[in-house]
């Protein structure tokens, strides 16, 4: 990042940036604690989409306007400035898609050529269902079988489970970076290492780790990497498909029609090449446009005092709901991100989370797409308290205080 | 908020009426509200009277929504069971159930409509015996 444009963190000037934040809800002031399912945007983001349709807007490639020109540059202006932010080697092999599940679909439509019957993919049992869905469909067209990755009481990867179930017959290796129920941050470079040992693809799904830490794809050295830009403070319909540049030039088109093309004859189509090829159609320029903003944005804050400051919020918050009684945190991993996962006795969180919005806090419940998870746990879902960087102790405090008050009324 | 976790919810959400498993169970059914993962499984008796029971892992309003389910429909006679669950889900999403006749209770259920994502939640059992009835118990 540029050390020049970096500015030392200041909570309330960054809360400033987030105009959602001032208001209220329910007469009192909204504490916004549902940061794993969506985080807010900074006013950066916003204007830069209504900017972009008032000065800029035409569609991308090919024209020769002035217009196309401008909205061609600043779309591949994102995918440079994405590519960075993950430290690809290449800017081609940053594909944008419209979130994480349209990029793991991608990979999982595209490279059913390469499985065959008996082939084996393997996933963790802390999945989220767009990591599941998308390959128990590829398991079913070509007869390949799905396997699963136990973890422990924890919400930890069995490692030593992992390599009892990997093989020879193992293709396709595919990992959460971040648990969205949980937080636990698994070792990937560990995973990726195991997979390479047998000659498996990668797939590590960052939707819950792209706004938490720095992300280099050199390092980890994983063959995909897939996030969302919503989850980024960016628009949402965005998200990015990284790909090493040989193994996405092996894997078919996605979808098929223009702007993915080299020539077409009513006889044989030529296709275009990386990153266009995963392209076909208008792409979300305004939406590229904007996660662009937000990743600059990040910059200027000074990523990595921010993230201290969440994990502050987050340490704090967890001490402070371990005091609650009969409260019980789901998934205690050594190394977590800003989620945080509980339940309340017999309390439904449903209703829990009801009353929480009553007194303005958002949090998510329920099973959080992760049913198999609920289902290891033997829970039908959590309370999820997710933290950004915006939070603030304080705003713990409220939460806590009303989790007292749920406690007191649904019991 | 009083309103809808007031005593009537509360009382039928922690102490369900017809809740259990029958042991002459001539029909069941199980469902889920696929948003939160709620799962209702709701039995009628094998016998003419057709009570319906039902088992829920639920929050207290899709519970308490059984338990007035429960207790409305097992009053009825047979053929006004359709028309009134066809009723009140009507009413439930539209805050507008009024019928006289019926339990005062059903009136709390009027609040859900000012608590979107909890509909689902009250429809549910209401939903699951309108499947009961029409898959199983008319054939």
């Amino acid at each position: 990042m540029d050390e020049k444009t970096k500015n030392p963190f200041e909570l309330n000037r960054v809360r400033e940036n987030f105009p959602i934040l001032d208001q209220d809800i329910n007469g009192s002031k909204l504490i916004y604690f549902d940061n794993a399912a969506s985080t807010q945007k900074p006013s950066r983001v916003i204007k830069s989409i209504k900017q972009y349709y008032e000065s800029d807007h035409s569609n991308v490639h090919r024209g020769v306007h002035s217009l196309s020109i401008r909205a061609t540059e600043s779309y591949e202006k994102s995918r440079r400035v994405i590519s960075s932010y993950i430290n690809a080697k290449h800017e081609h092999e940053v594909i944008h898609t419209k979130g994480t599940t349209e990029a793991i679909n991608l990979v999982a439509q595209s490279i059913s050529d390469q499985i065959k019957e008996n082939d084996e993919i393997l996933i963790s049992a802390m999945e989220h269902h767009s990591n599941i869905v998308p390959w128990q469909e590829l398991c079913k067209r070509t007869g390949a079988c799905l396997k699963v990755i136990p973890i422990n009481e924890a919400g930890e990867i069995n490692l030593d489970e992992m390599n009892r179930l990997i093989s020879s017959k193992t293709r396709i290796i595919s990992i959460t970076h971040v648990s969205n129920t949980l937080g636990t941050i698994n070792p990937i470079k560990k995973i990726i290492n195991l997979a390479k040992s047998v000659d498996a693809l990668t797939l590590i799904d960052g939707a819950q780790a792209a706004a938490h830490m720095r992300i280099d794809v050199q390092d980890i050295d994983c063959d995909f990497y897939v996030f969302s830009g919503h989850k980024l403070y960016g628009p949402t319909g965005t998200g990015v498909l990284y790909g090493k540049e040989e193994i996405l030039n092996s894997l078919n088109p996605y979808q098929y029609g223009g702007e993915m093309i080299l020539k077409v004859t009513f006889d044989e189509t030529t296709y275009n090449s990386l990153p266009h090829k995963f392209e076909a159609g208008t792409p979300n320029i305004a939406g590229a446009i904007g996660l662009m903003h937000a990743i600059e944005y990040l910059k200027e804050i000074d990523f990595d005092s921010a993230i201290d400051h969440e994990m502050t919020v987050h340490d704090y918050a967890l001490k402070q709901l371990k005091l609650l009684p009969n409260l019980k945190i789901v998934g205690a991993a050594k190394d977590k991100s800003s989620i945080i996962s509980f339940t309340i006795g017999e309390l439904h969180p449903h209703d829990v989370g009801t009353i929480l919005n009553q007194k303005a806090v958002a949090v998510r419940t329920g099973h959080h797409c992760t049913m198999p998870l609920m289902d290891f746990y033997q829970i039908p879902g959590t309370i999820r308290a997710s933290f950004s960087f915006y939070n603030s102790k304080e705003e713990v405090d409220v939460l806590i205080s009303a989790l007292e008050i749920a406690t007191e009324m649904l019991s | 908020m009083d309103n809808l976790y007031q005593e009537t919810i509360m009382n039928h959400g922690h102490n369900p009426l017809n809740f259990g498993k029958p042991k002459n169970i001539g029909h069941s059914i199980e469902q889920f509200n696929p948003l939160c993962g709620d799962k209702i499984i709701l039995y009628s008796t094998n016998d003419d009277s057709a009570n319906f029971m039902f088992e829920s892992v639920s929050c207290v309003i899709c519970k308490a929504s059984a338990s007035m389910m429960t207790m409305t429909i097992n009053d009825l006679d047979f053929n006004e069971r359709v028309s009134l669950i066809e009723s009140i889900i009507t009413g439930i999403k539209e805050g507008n159930i009024n019928n006289n006749d019926l339990s005062k209770d059903l009136l709390c259920l009027n609040q859900i409509v000012n608590y979107p994502s909890r509909i689902n939640c009250a429809l549910l059992p209401w939903q699951t015996a309108h499947d009961l009835i029409r898959n199983h118990i008319d054939e």
